[in-house]
């Protein structure tokens, strides 16, 4: 008498229990039917938990774009009314040559006498003052612009040497209106600082630095860890990722950034056990705010997990989280730690499950040229 | 088990007599899935009961040509995991070593001299086997899983998964060892 092997006793065991017939009863049903009145309507939940997210990124939206207009009307006249004060603190006081009066609205020159307008809206100073916010093409511009104001406080120097020695000897201006123009061009610091010939040079270096004209994108690589919880699981789940990392500057204190991530390896839980886990891409989409040199951000992430045949019955390729991350940047290196939430079925016939999520990652942030 | 295409979209539209029949239907089938891994009958009615809730709710997702009871089957068992998983003491024998040997001690069962073993008498068997090796029997041999989806779905490592039914079979044959050499004599 040979015993059965394991294919014979699987089979005796499927063929037994297929045999049985469970005896039905209308109470079952009767609980069943009380289960099925009280039961939630998941579409509605699917519904609300997309209403909730829609409003709360519109809100986000809304406060960075209330935020990125007031941050640009922070620079008010009277700033640009104190920088023309400065520039004529520290222009030739030659009774004979520009004299620059910004509470009455003209001015003679010696030999033009060209009316000059000072009430004349110069929106351009805005722009000016904050130096970061100007692209490169408009940067080429207004170094242009700089240049010739350079040029025409040269002359005004020379002017004034002259006019200091004699006072008919003088070099005709150009335009004496443009010449004012252009020099409410120059920040005020250069202006303060704007007393000899030889300090001309402090401005022009100042515009030639490299470190004076920023890029607009920020670039950067790293990796991290990666870890998940669901709802219906106690186990923490680990991997790890690697990262790119770009950040566009909207103003001084306002960006947006994305984190292009792959994670991989195997799933590895709190009680060290191991599970394999699909290749898988994030891509985060984030609005921050600058605190300093520390920053905090929210968004939405969306993962795509690269599945084979067999695994896309069962499993979902896509999901989506809401996103939020604080960064410290310490020199070129760029601590990210992110929290992501989000609701989905993991398996195609399974319930909503919560799946909550941590990274930390370490980035190195290419230095700008 | 017939179920047509008329019962089907009469649930969907949530007429209450249709959805009464489907349930009388599938219950036997369902049943036989919850109560192999549900520790009593009360146990396994509500697991039944939470699986047809989902069908019901996944009734709009099903494509005709998939036979109705399989993927009915289909969303059972997963329903039944997720029943098991939100149960603590359950998780805590998952990740725990059962002690295989001392529940033989404990749990001495009388060998079948009859031959005859009923399906009743093997579906209560089973019923009563230690966790975690019940639930890996359950899905190796009865849902085809494989080891290696068996330690994915359960959070376990592959060889834990072979550990374990090779221990919970050897309970079941010690139990049945009678039945075997009178199997083959018939």
């Amino acid at each position: 008498m040979n015993p059965m092997n394991d294919q014979e006793w699987d089979n005796f065991l499927k063929a037994k229990v297929e045999e049985f017939e469970f005896p039905y009863e209308d109470k079952y049903w009767d609980l069943a039917q009380k289960q099925l009145l009280i039961h939630p309507n998941k579409p509605a939940n699917n519904r609300k938990y997309w209403i909730w997210s829609l409003s709360l990124f519109i809100l986000l939206i809304s406060f960075f774009t209330i935020g990125y207009y007031w941050n640009s009307s922070l620079i008010s006249e009277p700033s640009i009314v104190q920088s023309r004060k400065v520039f004529i603190q520290n222009s030739p006081q030659s009774h004979n040559f520009l004299q620059f009066n910004p509470l009455k609205n003209s001015q003679k020159l010696v030999k033009n006498n060209v009316p000059i307008n000072l009430k004349k809206p110069i929106y351009a100073q805005k722009k000016s003052i904050l130096p970061n916010h100007i692209n490169k093409r408009k940067r080429s511009a207004q170094l242009q612009i700089l240049s010739e104001k350079v040029s025409a406080i040269n002359r005004t120097i020379l002017i004034y040497k002259a006019l200091k020695s004699d006072a008919k000897n003088y070099i005709p201006l150009e335009n004496s209106e443009e010449f004012v123009k252009k020099l409410e061009y120059i920040p005020t610091k250069n202006l303060i600082a704007f007393k000899e010939p030889q300090e001309l040079s402090f401005i022009t270096q100042k515009l030639n630095k490299k470190d004076y004209v920023e890029k607009h994108l920020h670039w950067g690589v790293g990796g991290g860890i990666f870890t998940n919880k669901y709802s219906h699981q106690e186990n923490l789940f680990f991997r790890q990722f690697i990262s790119c990392f770009v950040q566009y500057p909207l103003s001084l204190i306002f960006y947006v950034q994305t984190l292009p991530q792959m994670s991989f390896g195997k799933h590895i839980s709190l009680n060290k056990n191991t599970s394999t886990h699909p290749l898988a891409i994030h891509l985060p989409l984030e609005l921050g705010i600058k605190l300093n040199r520390k920053s905090i951000s929210a968004g939405f992430t969306y993962d795509y997990f690269f599945l084979n045949a067999e695994q896309k019955q069962d499993f979902k390729t896509s999901r989506t989280h809401v996103s939020a991350a604080f960064q410290s940047q310490y020199h070129q290196f760029l601590l990210r730690i992110n929290a992501q939430y989000g609701l989905s079925n993991i398996r195609r016939m399974e319930p909503i499950q919560h799946e909550m999520r941590f990274l930390v990652g370490v980035y190195y942030i290419f230095p700008n040229y | 088990m017939n179920i047509s295409q008329e019962l089907i979209k009469g649930c969907m539209s949530g007429n209450q007599q249709m959805i009464s029949q489907l349930y009388k239907i599938l219950f036997s089938p369902l049943m036989r899935i919850c109560y192999r891994y549900a520790a009593c009958k009360d146990d396994a009615v509500i697991y039944l009961n939470n699986a047809f809730i989902r069908i019901i709710d996944k009734l709009p997702l099903y494509k005709e040509e998939y036979a109705f009871e399989a993927w009915a089957k289909k969303i059972t068992v997963n329903s039944v995991l997720n029943d098991l998983a939100k149960d603590q003491s359950w998780r805590k024998k998952i990740e725990s070593l059962e002690d295989y040997e001392n529940y033989l001690v404990d749990n001495q069962y009388h060998s079948f001299t009859n031959h005859e073993l009923t399906s009743e008498e093997i579906m209560n068997l089973l019923q009563k086997l230690p966790e975690p090796g019940k639930t890996i029997l359950n899905l190796h041999v009865f849902e085809g899983f494989s080891h290696k989806e068996i330690s994915e779905r359960l959070g376990i490592s592959e060889e834990n998964s072979r550990w374990h039914l090779h221990k919970v079979k050897n309970i079941l044959k010690i139990h049945l060892k009678t039945i075997f050499f009178n199997l083959e004599v018939i």
